[in-house]
């Protein structure tokens, strides 16, 4: 990360001077970013991540003047696309109807010590742990979600977090301790 | 639980290391369509030059077309990662809280705090707005962003005995509080925007002359408003929540929606265009709505008529004489200053005053090289030239 601060100054510079051409270039460094991320909060839905980048970034094109340089740029298209992704959870009505089906198939055994060591790596690897995982993390309450993949794929922090979803970092950091737990359990097959 | 301070750090640490495992190697692992990004690409870059600036519509159009593309119908986004993004995150989240507290008992207070705790803050805020508020924030953000702009200062001196006038001159970049009595110039190649409590802008082109009459923050029981008089020269407006009114020498206008641009012309005449929501128009007791995609020109004495938008405006400069001697060639013309202009579909960058510049790669023989230039609502007009290269 520490070779692309400066390139974040720069742009975030740029986009609190108005200056449009900026975007494209925040393109060229964060899209892929950003559609991992929209694409990991509609259950891996390429239709439906790809409607809502596109909004998120003309939303950015048209919001450029809001832009006031107190967070990084990516930060600020996160605020926007967490806005966006939510739109569409109110559209499909998701928060009313959901409900946490145990999963179906099998668990995998060997993922059931979580919290005494670290797992191997070709554990975490495999393709059946990732569908659980996966599965796992689509059945977390909306903001679970949303909190661990800012914190550990976006790898923002608490204080970031906190902005982002106007929680205090104290907030954050609990919500995102009942999260893991939730996760944990989830993938396990625990209760 | 009989476990060690110890012991249940080092399981909080290996349960946060196979969390972060975990998601890292679910999250990963994906294809996005490289067409889909591609074409986003390109978007984005028309997108960023048709935001640019606001225009002017000129008649005589060699070749006219009317293209409403994806683009344009699906950028009316209006709310942002703001208060409303906040709030309805927030909102989420405090379902989820409550039905936490149905489940175990233990949140269900959390709410009701939230509740009294907001209304002691309305009560006391109510007692307090004229203290605080109404001195605080009566101001707009005046941003200069391309060369200079002046500020014409004019402040009752002496309780109101004597007047004052300063002048200011900003460069690019600069930024000061202006509020009522305050008058800004742009220059000739200067462009300016006012930032209205983050409820809307008005980005000023060259050689505008516009005076704040009028701007008062929301307080508990005043809605934000501003109102200005545009004296010359073009301005564009973005407006959310908030209740604005623009002054001409001829018109009035009023904000009922949310973008929009006044341009006074030479001769006494204004043009108002409306991209997003409707802006109320009054001029001698007459009153229209100008919708989205529509204008009206007021000239006085006429009926005011509202008028689909037309394309904008397209001149070519250079090169004049279809026979060119060099394989390149370098092509400039004006467009209206909120267009967005290809060359052969090339985007390319128009300035605050319209004028764009373009290099063509020429063949030898007959060349037709394609100008378009589109509006914001996505109207475009196509000049096509037929460049003879003798190379």
């Amino acid at each position: 990360m520490e070779s692309s601060r400066d390139v974040n100054d720069i742009i975030s510079e740029r986009l609190r001077r108005r200056d449009p051409a900026a975007l494209p270039e925040l393109y060229d460094l964060y899209g892929d970013r950003l559609y991992a991320f929209v694409f990991n909060m509609v259950d891996r839905d390429h239709g439906i991540a790809e409607d809502i980048v596109q909004d998120v970034w003309l939303s950015a094109v048209k919001m450029i003047d809001r832009y006031e340089g107190r967070s990084r740029p990516y930060t600020w298209l996160c605020g926007i696309a967490i806005h966006k992704v939510k739109d569409h959870w109110r559209r499909k009505g998701r928060d009313a109807d959901r409900r946490y089906d145990p999963p179906s198939g099998e668990r995998a055994e060997s993922l059931e010590l979580m919290d005494s060591a670290p797992l191997p790596e070709d554990v975490v690897e495999r393709e059946d742990t990732r569908r659980i995982v996966r599965e796992a993390l689509a059945s977390l309450p909306q903001h679970y979600r949303m909190m661990l993949l800012l914190k550990y794929v976006e790898q923002m922090s608490a204080k970031e977090i906190g902005e982002l979803m106007e929680m205090s970092v104290k907030a954050v950091e609990s919500s995102i301790g009942r999260a893991k737990l939730a996760l944990r359990d989830r993938v396990t097959g625990a209760s | 639980m009989g476990m060690s301070e110890a012991e249940e750090r080092t399981r909080e640490e290996a349960l946060d290391a196979n969390v972060r495992a975990l998601i890292l190697a679910a999250a990963q692992s994906l294809e996005g369509n490289p067409l889909f990004k591609e074409s986003l690409r390109r978007e984005l870059e028309q997108a960023v030059s048709g935001v640019a600036g606001a225009g002017t519509v000129d008649d005589d159009q060699t070749v006219m077309s009317t293209n409403v593309g994806r683009l344009v119908s699906s950028a009316t986004v209006d709310d942002g990662p703001g208060s409303a993004a906040r709030q309805s995150i927030r909102n989420a989240i405090w379902r989820e809280l409550d039905s936490r507290g149905s489940r175990t008992g233990r949140m269900r207070w959390f709410p009701r705090v939230l509740v009294l705790g907001a209304s002691a803050v309305a009560v006391a805020g109510f007692f307090l707005y004229p203290l605080i508020w109404a001195h605080t924030r009566d101001g707009a953000e005046l941003t200069v962003t391309q060369s200079e702009a002046e500020v014409s200062r004019v402040r009752p001196l002496f309780f109101g005995l004597g007047t004052r006038v300063s002048n200011i001159i900003l460069t690019q970049g600069e930024t000061m509080t202006v509020g009522a009595g305050d008058t800004i110039s742009t220059g000739a190649a200067s462009s300016a925007t006012l930032s209205f409590f983050d409820r809307g802008t008005v980005t000023l082109y060259p050689t505008s002359v516009l005076t704040i009459t009028g701007v008062e923050e929301s307080g508990p029981r005043v809605n934000p408003s501003a109102s200005v008089h545009l004296g010359a020269g073009q301005v564009r407006n973005l407006f959310e929540d908030f209740s604005f009114a623009l002054l001409t020498p001829d018109v009035s206008t009023t904000v009922l929606g949310t973008a929009y641009k006044v341009d006074v012309l030479a001769g006494g005449h204004t043009k108002i265009t409306t991209d997003e929501g409707a802006v109320r128009v009054d001029m001698e007791g007459q009153s229209v709505e100008v919708g989205a995609g529509e204008e009206v020109v007021a000239v006085r004495g006429e009926a005011l008529q509202v008028l689909p938008q037309r394309p904008p405006r397209l001149t070519i400069e250079s090169p004049l004489s279809p026979e060119v001697s060099s394989p390149t060639v370098v092509l400039e013309g004006t467009t209206s200053v909120d267009a967005s202009v290809t060359v052969d579909g090339r985007t390319v960058t128009v300035g605050v005053d319209g004028s764009f510049k373009a290099e063509v790669a020429l063949q030898p023989g007959a060349n037709r090289v394609a100008v378009v230039a589109t509006s914001p609502i996505g109207r475009s007009v196509t000049v096509e030239l037929v460049l003879l290269c003798d190379c």
